[in-house]
């Protein structure tokens, strides 16, 4: 049976489980952010009224202070901040995904500051945006997540030579190896173990690589309509508006560098992934970067009067508007890649603001979140009681349909017996 | 298995390795035994007793760990010393008295049954099972499938009473033959090509007799190969409603994709690409390790235009695909729990 690539790219998991139309994005985001504000209500509004129980019982003794809250340092919680009573502003839909964008954009300075590779930072941008679609920013920390994204794509993308937890905790401020795994399950989770990311990367070069091909002549179109290589070769240094195909070459490396760069920052902090193809993002990038050389070697691939052609342009269009539509677009490549986020619109701003107040009191301390998911990880003395009961009718049960097999246990002996794999045989 | 069951099972072991340790117990253990029937001592005398040798005339009654061997072309016993004085030296005629049949060390060995009848009868009856290994499904009928068994043990009962040994060897070894062809019939077959020499069997069967087993097998079975004016003595037997065999297909060279082939719409690979940003394409140490400039451009090339014709716009409205929202507790709420074994 034969496939096309685009069959190909329809069995991916970024294709099955990772793209959207915009409506059904924005529902999606509307759904998580109204599940998010319901708890976060819920959650503050609990731990004021514990709050207020504790006050009115230390009120006769001690002099107030705040020092002693559930939650350690006592910052970034909505129910520290002095709002007593009034309900809980919780950030809109837009405002979540300012938020968001907001993150991303620290996670990119982030990749930037440990110097990692692009794909390393694009995977770690995808894994934080993948994961807000279906977590709130309320509920989690995006600087939380962000260090334990960059953890996953790291070991993604380098495998082994990734270095453990405690290796890139420690090429962190401020940071343990606790501070790194604590999410990871959540996040992991969050990503439904769908690690791949497509990106463009890739497929640029190999754009790149046909352009060169076109620029010197040697190029083998599928749809040429009778165009030789040598006509196709004069109509590409026209469109490129140089006269020696040499010229041509070092052009064209300009172009792939400006298309790298709208890859690296607008594509990734955009809802690009979400709703197009790489390869459609890619010769978005590039479309933006030298218009008439890729609307030449479009048609070189699919001609302009097949009846997909208006449909794919269209859509390459929509997705040009989408990245050029980005405050770090340029139109020509700039060397201070990331001066552009230096200062953040007003709108984000505010949105930022407004989240120290209404972040879940609950989910703040992810260490001894995870802590206490953990197997007898004893909290607060005991087990929890049904947890308990649980495990000890399972643990017998399990002992029971041991004896079951090895025969029943010896009784009156003065040993223990043995309960792990070196019990002796039973025959000789 | 029980806990009950242990410690005789323990004691048993003991026993065991108690009779086993001491030898000296067993063979008082035989002795006492020829002792107490003195109505055999008759027999054992015709015999010339079989604790002797037949041909050293040393008894065992000197050398306890004496073994003796017989070796199934004659089935003449003698001691294991015996056997290495004679035959260390290659083939040589049995040293009994009237049996001049050659015999090799290597195929002497220690009797199973007592009575060498019994031991000669075991071997012919599995020699013959092994060339006649036909089966009820390998027949037409259930009537000639008993047609079959029934000829089996003719043949059996002929080689065990010895008539018409030679022929029936004969047969037996061209059936054999026949059935190896038709299982391998791209096998080289040495015998054919030396067959018609030895077509001629008059006074030189003779001769090939004295010489050692393997050889006179050959020159019998090149001789059962001989071009017979009857098909049936060429197959040395026929059977009434034995089915062909019939030959199994040839086995396809594997496809790892299972059928499925990659058929690019947008592009066509090169082998070769003229650029510099790939600089390492020619590297030695690249190659070692089984890259591959080619299989670069082509995962490059599927990257860039995998996608292209999908219009998510389109395909995800109507699409379930991604509706996977169902057993996970998302937005924000408890995540799911890790499964909780204990």
């Amino acid at each position: 049976m034969r496939v096309t690539e685009d069959d190909l790219y329809r069995q991916s998991t970024q294709y099955k489980h990772w793209s959207f139309t915009p409506s059904r994005l924005s529902e999606l985001r509307q759904k998580t952010n109204a599940h998010a504000a319901a708890q976060v209500k819920l959650h503050i509004a609990g731990d004021r009224a514990e709050r207020a129980k504790r006050a009115t019982r230390e009120a006769s003794s001690a002099p107030e202070s705040g020092a002693d809250t559930p939650n350690g340092n006592g910052t970034g919680t909505g129910a520290n901040t002095p709002t007593p009573g009034g309900d809980v502003d919780c950030l809109t839909m837009d405002e979540e995904k300012m938020v968001v964008d907001k993150f991303c954009e620290t996670a990119m300075k982030l990749g930037d500051f440990l110097k990692l590779q692009p794909d390393v930072t694009a995977t770690a941008i995808q894994f934080m945006r993948r994961f807000y679609l279906y977590n709130s920013p309320m509920t989690y920390d995006g600087n939380k997540i962000a260090k334990t994204a960059f953890f996953l794509a790291l070991k993604l993308e380098l495998g082994t030579r990734a270095g453990s937890a405690s290796d890139f905790a420690s090429r962190l401020p401020k940071t343990s190896r606790d501070d790194i795994v604590a999410p990871e399950y959540t996040i992991v989770q969050a990503l439904r173990f769908n690690f791949e990311v497509r990106h463009p990367f890739r497929g640029l070069k190999g754009v790149h690589l046909e352009l060169e091909d076109l620029v010197r002549g040697t190029y083998a179109a599928p749809a040429q309509h009778g165009r030789t290589p040598e006509a196709l070769q004069a109509a590409a240094l026209q469109a490129l508006e140089v006269s020696s195909p040499d010229d041509a070459v070092l052009k064209l490396g300009n172009i792939y560098a400006h298309a790298k760069d709208i890859l690296a920052m607008a594509a990734q902090l955009t809802d690009a992934y979400f709703l197009y193809t790489p390869s459609q993002i890619l010769l978005a990038a590039h479309l933006l970067a030298a218009p008439a050389i890729t609307e030449l070697y479009l048609t070189t691939k699919v001609p302009a009067s097949a009846p997909a052609y208006p449909q794919i342009i269209g859509t390459i269009k929509s997705c040009t508007d989408l990245l050029s539509g980005h405050r770090s677009y340029s139109k020509n490549p700039v060397a201070e890649k990331l001066a552009w986020a230096d200062t953040d619109p007003p709108a984000t701003k505010k949105a930022m603001k407004k989240l120290k107040s209404c972040k879940d009191p609950l989910t703040q301390d992810l260490v001894a979140l995870n802590a206490g998911k953990k197997r007898d990880v004893v909290r607060d003395g005991s087990l929890e009681e049904s947890k308990a009961k649980r495990r000890k009718l399972n643990r017998e049960r399990a002992e029971q349909e041991s004896d079951a097999f090895w025969g029943p246990e010896l009784r009156g002996g003065s040993a223990q017996p043995q309960r792990d794999g070196s019990e002796p045989k039973k025959e000789g | 298995m029980s806990r009950v069951a242990r410690p005789s099972g323990a004691s048993n072991r003991k026993a065991v390795e108690d009779s086993g340790a001491s030898n000296l117990s067993h063979s008082l253990h035989s002795m006492s035994l020829q002792h107490q029937s003195p109505s055999k001592p008759a027999r054992a005398a015709a015999d010339s007793s079989p604790e002797v040798c037949q041909v050293c005339k040393s008894s065992r009654y000197l050398n306890q760990h004496m073994r003796f061997l017989v070796n199934p072309e004659c089935y003449h016993k003698m001691c294991e010393s015996c056997v290495d004085r004679i035959f260390s030296h290659g083939p040589a005629p049995c040293p009994i008295a009237g049996c001049k049949k050659t015999l090799r060390k290597a195929r002497f060995r220690m009797q199973t049954f007592e009575d060498l009848k019994v031991e000669r009868e075991v071997d012919i009856r599995r020699r013959v099972a092994k060339v006649m290994n036909k089966q009820e499904v390998d027949f037409e009928s259930l009537r000639d499938y008993n047609d079959y068994l029934e000829t089996v043990e003719e043949i059996t009962w002929n080689l065990i009473l010895k008539i018409d040994v030679e022929q029936t060897e004969r047969r037996l070894r061209a059936f054999e033959e026949a059935q190896k062809a038709e299982l391998n019939p791209n096998a080289p077959r040495r015998v054919m090509n030396a067959g018609p020499d030895t077509s001629t069997l008059s006074d030189t069967s003779h001769v090939i007799l004295k010489k050692g087993g393997t050889q006179r097998r050959t020159q019998t079975a090149s001789s059962g190969n001989t071009p017979d004016p009857s098909g049936a003595e060429e197959r040395g037997f026929s059977f009434k409603g034995l089915k062909k065999r019939k030959v199994p297909e040839p086995e396809k060279a594997f496809d790892p994709w299972g059928g499925y082939s990659v058929d690019a719409l947008y592009y066509s690979v090169k082998d070769e690409y003229d650029h510099k940003f790939f600089a390492v394409k020619h590297e030695a140490k690249f190659y070692a390790s089984g890259y591959k400039a080619p299989e670069y451009y082509s995962h490059a090339l599927r990257d860039a235009f995998g996608g292209l014709g999908v219009f998510l716009n389109e395909e995800m409205a109507d699409l379930k695909l991604n509706a996977i929202d169902v057993p996970l507790a998302v937005g924000g709420g408890r995540d799911v729990e890790m499964n909780d074994v204990f």
